[in-house]
């Protein structure tokens, strides 16, 4: 663990460095939630990922280090795009962001970012529509699972 | 001033609280958790199993595990750092509401592993301080009150029992166990039908089961899985008071006189009684006796002999699993199949072995999806090639899954304290739990899991994979307040009273010097119920 600390907190710096290298309108454009939004989408499209990461980020069961985990890993996705193309993740063509996607998993950390992402991709694809996703229960169709009964009356924020 | 005041609601403490509130006394329950009622419960697997609703967040609430490993070295983890949890559900009932409820007896010679079986090396076994006659009245008791749902068949190491059938009919089985069964008669192995803790028809106010496929780790919403609330505590006028976390107990020299503890807003409160009872699961019935010392009792309430805290056990063995290529399963139904290899022999030697349960993987459809993130060379994948793979595997198979129950050798190794830094979200010194495995546990664990892989090579499944480890099951726990007949060697007498105090039980599995081979619950809520009749003798 503390490895990956440490680890996180070097990516911190040198994602630093290149943030205030870069113009305004640059940061804009890379913020944390669109990076994660499109790479969701390159990752598991037919999870129609929308609005769940927005849960997960304010979440009372999601501890500190998690959500700047999910944060660095986002920026690290972004020092990728910015070596292979010169661009930002999400301002690539969708060919271009899956070989950078290729290329982020060939790092230890880029796979368990990609993982990590593919993880909470499930939740909001496979658990129940409550939580904003797996609309009309596709996720369930898709696998013939049939969800918990009863139903959550609301979600579990 | 109540009559009894039980710190824990779960099954330790539930059967004591049932029968003394039947019984027209004053009875007061303090639980730490919420009051999850059937109807406040769901199947939310993002809460339940990703959110852990049921368990405190480890910044808040959490343990230090000092781990040795077999060279001697001990590493020191928080909790909160390694993501490595000892909760099992803080709510009423507690963790028998998340239970499978697979529920076995312990065997005649679980009372007397030391004097069947001798010393081994490194281990602190000792017969138990009652024998299994004494217990049985209890565990029959269960059956019928708790609610246990099975068929009898009389294979080699079943136990003695005073009835010759549970009182419930077993539960709906899915059809692969056919082939179970027929694989097992091929191969020579004694399986029988699993009792279960979970009402196969209505019962006492209770539905029947609705093979809801979401059991284990879940609540129950229909009341038939025998929880020690929907079974007890909800059939009983005992006063329950939730959110209350007993942070120590008062005494003078010969007596326990308060329960202090703190609610939502952290105010203290107080309450009286005449005689306490502790059920807060094994670890932490011994952490509050260490944080209770006090003038009379300095090295901790009831502790006078030191043993407070020793001898923590859990459950030994592992898991393996295979894939089944199965179509079409009706959800829901249980597989419910166990194996007893009571005993086993080496080089003319004779071993305590234990038992194996075997069970569909659970329901889980996000933890299953997550599971088919790898190819088979181990590169990750993503887009259609793992929408491909994760429904074709999802949808033309299922992981049948076997755990393995043997008994974790007490050692000197294996206990808890208290740690000197880490205090918890009231400021209370949190506990530090020793682990420590005995080589000999690992040993039998493998023995006994051939047999599981044997069976499941010959239903043909794939991808079969088996773990034994020292790994401590946080739900199979057991230990740190032995019973026993000498003052200076044990914390309890064999009533699972204190030797050093007049008034505190204690009535989870801390009294146990030894565990058997089996999941715990059916023996904690026998023994409860046990102690309850000594208490109600008190009492008058």
């Amino acid at each position: 663990m503390k490895n990956r600390r440490n680890f996180l907190l070097a990516g911190l710096l040198s994602s630093a460095v290149i943030w205030f290298a870069s113009k305004e309108k640059f940061f804009e454009a890379t913020g944390t939630l669109q990076t994660i939004k499109q790479m969701q989408n390159d990752l598991f499209p037919q999870a129609n990922p929308d609005k769940y990461m927005l849960i997960i980020f304010a979440h009372s069961r999601i501890d500190e280090d998690e959500k700047t985990y999910l944060k660095e890993g986002a920026t690290w996705l972004n020092e990728e795009a910015l070596e292979m193309y010169e661009k930002a993740y999400p301002s690539l063509e969708a060919k271009e962001r899956q070989r950078v996607l290729v290329s982020f998993s060939s790092h230890e950390w880029g796979e368990s970012y990609i993982h990590k992402i593919l993880t909470y991709t499930m939740e909001e694809y496979l658990g129940d529509p409550i939580y904003g996703g797996n609309k009309n229960e596709a996720g369930w169709k898709f696998l013939t699972h049939v969800g918990g009964k009863p139903n959550p009356k609301k979600a579990y924020l | 001033m109540y009559d009894v005041c039980i710190v824990g609601s779960g099954a330790g403490g539930a059967p004591i609280a049932y029968e003394l509130a039947k019984a027209g006394y004053k009875v007061v329950v303090l639980e730490k958790g919420k009051y999850y009622r059937e109807p406040d419960i769901d199947k939310d697997e993002i809460a339940v199993t990703r959110r852990d609703k049921f368990t405190p967040p480890l910044w808040e609430e959490q343990h230090v595990i000092n781990e040795r490993d077999s060279s001697g070295k001990t590493t020191r983890y928080l909790g909160s750092e390694a993501g490595w949890s000892f909760w099992n559900g803080s709510m009423v009932g507690g963790s028998s509401n998340l239970m499978s409820g697979y529920f076995h007896r312990m065997k005649p010679k679980d009372f007397k592993l030391l004097s069947t079986y001798g010393k081994i090396e490194g281990a602190n076994v000792v017969d138990w301080a009652i024998d299994y006659e004494e217990l049985e009245p209890y565990y029959e008791k269960v059956e019928r009150v708790v609610g246990v749902s099975g068929k009898l068949t009389h294979y080699k190491s079943l136990e003695p029992r005073s009835t010759e059938a549970f009182p419930y009919p077993k539960l709906a089985e899915t059809p692969i166990t056919k082939d179970f069964d027929k694989v097992c008669d091929a191969l020579g192995i004694e399986y029988f039908p699993t009792p279960r803790a979970i009402l196969s028809t209505p019962d006492n106010g209770r539905n029947s089961c609705a093979y809801s496929n979401f059991c284990g780790s879940y609540a129950c919403a229909t009341g038939a899985k025998g929880s020690a609330r929907a079974s007890l505590l909800q059939r009983c006028d005992a006063k329950i008071i939730t959110e209350a976390f007993v942070y120590k107990l008062e005494s003078d020299a010969s007596k326990v006189t308060k329960a202090h503890y703190y609610d939502q807003e952290k105010q203290s409160h107080t309450i009286e009684a005449k005689i306490f009872v502790l059920s807060a699961q094994a670890i932490e019935s011994s952490r509050l006796l260490l944080n209770s010392k006090n003038s009379y009792f300095p090295n901790g309430l009831a502790n006078s002999s030191g043993e407070v805290g020793k001898n923590l056990i859990f459950s030994a063995g592992g898991v393996g699993e295979g894939r089944l290529d199965v179509k079409d399963l009706e959800p829901g139904l249980f597989f419910n199949r166990s194996l007893s290899e009571y005993e086993f022999e080496i080089d003319g030697k004779k071993y305590k072995g234990g038992t194996t349960d075997f069970l569909f993987e659970h329901a889980n459809i996000i933890t299953r999806a997550v599971k088919e993130f790898y190819d088979d060379e181990g590169n990750i994948l993503w887009g259609d090639a793992l929408a491909k793979k994760m429904q074709r595997s999802i949808t033309t198979s299922r992981v049948l899954t076997f755990e393995v129950f043997n008994d974790w050798l007490p050692t000197d190794y294996c206990n808890v304290t208290i740690d000197d830094e880490v205090k918890d979200k009231y400021g209370v010194s949190v506990a530090a739990i020793n682990l420590y495995g005995h080589p000999h546990d690992i040993m039998v664990g493998k023995h006994l899991a051939k047999q599981g892989e044997a069976i499941l090579k010959e239903m043909g499944a794939r991808d079969i994979s088996v773990g034994i480890s020292s790994a401590p099951p946080p739900n199979l726990v057991a230990g740190g307040c032995r019973f026993g007949d000498d003052p200076k060697s044990s914390v309890l007498d064999r009533n699972c009273k204190a030797h050093d105090l007049e008034n505190l039980y204690v009535s989870d599995a801390s009294f146990m010097p030894t565990g058997g081979s089996v999941p715990y619950t059916w023996t904690i809520y026998a023994n409860s119920f046990r102690i309850a009749d000594i208490i109600k003798k008190q009492l008058i």
